[in-house]
């Protein structure tokens, strides 16, 4: 059985490491996001067959954030195994990340939104601290990296911290050029698959690109659905060597998980 | 399962991405591989640059191709600009044209009844379902309006995002003329949630090719936790059925 058929016989992926590097618990001021708790995200990875989830609170990144980091904790202890939580972090104040990675046990990396903390550039003084806790301890970080700028920057960072991980999210699809180069002068950058809506052969571009080595499967799952971004994978060009290694060979090694 | 796009553009775009679909033969390599039988199919000319024209040139570009589904894109008929009414259905009949795109926004129009009221009238009394994007409404008040103005015409809004619910669920309670392509509703559990209050009844498969992607309109509905006949009728049934009763 080839990957393609999973989709065409709705069975879940039960023989492949699944790994969803980007997905989000909690609701939403903006718009309806249903199913945002940690049992609903299981629930959907058994049905899909994804082994493990990586989630930050997404309305902590608009509002209080150490709200936010309880969700997401609250999601990881529910299913420490399946579901890894990033601490979102907020440059707008000073805060010492050995409450969240040494005092306690419950995160594994950090998300970095500041553009939505007041407008902020990923490379703004306010993240440094961050940054350099990330470089120090060597953990993950998830950019939201969308604009040409904000890949730009996630970049300079990048090479600035070179024990740190960076998964550079969305960044793939919407800022191409500015994500090859990250890759091409940064080992310790990984992009992801995530958006709601591309075209089919976006996938198979950035993958000539960069190589099957540097892309990841990410979904933004709970903010909307994943199996259509599964499909997107399962459903491309790409062999099925290379589909296994999106879809979770490299979120395992990248991730350390 | 079988599946019937509902939306798919034929022809050259004046914008096209890296790696992007653009000729038929890539399209239907793509409909190939997703297993997508048929697709309901109108002329990029038609959208971008002249009506009449891109209308004229979906025929020849599907001239004795059974793969695609003819769809015509209107504008009101004012004052000679395009054909009128019954010119339309005559030509659609000529032609085994069975529905209708429109693009308000884009074409620049008004969807009020002053200005549309007789080619609705049409639409309804020849069961012809009309097409089109969410974005060429100006508003969920303006669909709404669309669909109270126009009760008795089957009316299918697609590329609706995973943020629209709150706008548009309270629409569909009231218009069972409204029916949703599923190409880009990629809410978390959204197939199954229109379902479960909707009824499959008001979903219809589509795409959106080649700008949109096959592959994940398809696994969306073939990983949806609903019924394996709720999925015929939305990946198949509700279109054809909705075709079938066009009367010309």
């Amino acid at each position: 059985m080839e990957l393609k058929d999973h989709v065409f016989l709705s069975k879940e992926l039960k023989d492949t490491f699944v790994v969803d590097v980007h997905i989000h618990v909690g609701g939403s001021t903006r718009y309806q996001k249903p199913r945002n708790d940690g049992d609903s995200v299981v629930y959907t990875m058994d049905r899909l067959g994804i082994d493990v989830t990586c989630a930050s609170c997404s309305p902590g990144a608009y509002c209080d954030w150490m709200w936010g980091n309880e969700v997401c904790a609250e999601a990881h202890a529910g299913h420490p195994d399946r579901i890894k939580a990033y601490a979102v972090v907020n440059p707008n104040y000073e805060f010492d990340l050995d409450e969240y990675f040494v005092r306690d046990d419950r995160f594994f990396g950090l998300k970095a939104i500041p553009f939505v903390q007041g407008n902020l550039p990923i490379d703004c003084a306010g993240m440094q601290q961050y940054y350099a806790y990330a470089d120090k301890h060597g953990l993950p970080v998830l950019f939201h990296a969308w604009q040409p700028s904000e890949v730009r920057d996630a970049t300079a960072v990048a090479r600035r911290y070179p024990n740190a991980r960076f998964i550079f999210g969305h960044s793939g699809f919407t800022a191409v050029e500015e994500a090859v180069e990250a890759c091409k002068l940064c080992d310790n950058v990984l992009l992801d698959t995530t958006i709601s809506d591309i075209y089919d052969g976006a996938l198979e571009r950035i993958v000539s690109k960069v190589g099957a080595d540097r892309v990841a499967y990410g979904t933004d799952l709970t903010a909307f659905e994943c199996s259509h971004i599964l499909g997107r994978v399962l459903l491309s060009r790409l062999t099925d060597t290379e589909k296994e290694k999106v879809l979770g060979l490299n979120a395992k090694e990248f991730l350390k998980l | 399962m079988r599946f019937i796009d509902a939306r798919c553009q034929l022809g050259r775009r004046c914008v096209i991405r890296e790696n992007e679909p653009v000729t038929k033969a890539e399209i239907l390599e793509l409909m190939d591989r997703c297993r997508i039988e048929r697709a309901v199919a109108y002329h990029a000319i038609a959208k971008e640059g002249d009506v009449k024209a891109g209308n004229m040139e979906l025929l020849k570009d599907t001239e004795g191709d059974s793969r695609f589904l003819r769809q015509w894109v209107a504008l009101p008929h004012t004052f000679g600009e395009f054909m009128s009414v019954e010119e339309l259905l005559k030509g659609m009949k000529e032609n085994s044209v069975s529905s209708i795109r429109m693009f308000p926004k884009t074409h620049g129009y008004s969807l009020k009844p002053y200005a549309l009221g007789k080619f609705m009238d049409a639409m309804a009394e020849h069961k012809i379902p009309v097409f089109m994007t969410y974005n060429e409404l100006a508003s969920e008040d303006a669909l709404y309006a669309m669909l109270t103005d126009y009760p008795k015409v089957n009316f299918i809004i697609s590329d609706v995002s995973y943020r629209e619910e709150r706008k548009l669920f309270p629409i569909l309670e009231h218009c069972p003329n409204f029916h949703i392509g599923t190409g880009n509703y990629v809410v978390h559990g959204g197939v199954k949630t229109m379902c479960e209050y909707f009824g499959a009844e008001r979903m219809i498969f589509d795409t959106g090719l080649p700008t949109g992607s096959a592959a994940a309109a398809v696994s969306l509905i073939c990983f949806a936790e609903i019924s394996e006949e709720e999925k015929t009728l939305i990946a198949s049934g509700n279109l054809e059925r909705m075709l079938s009763e066009v009367e010309l």
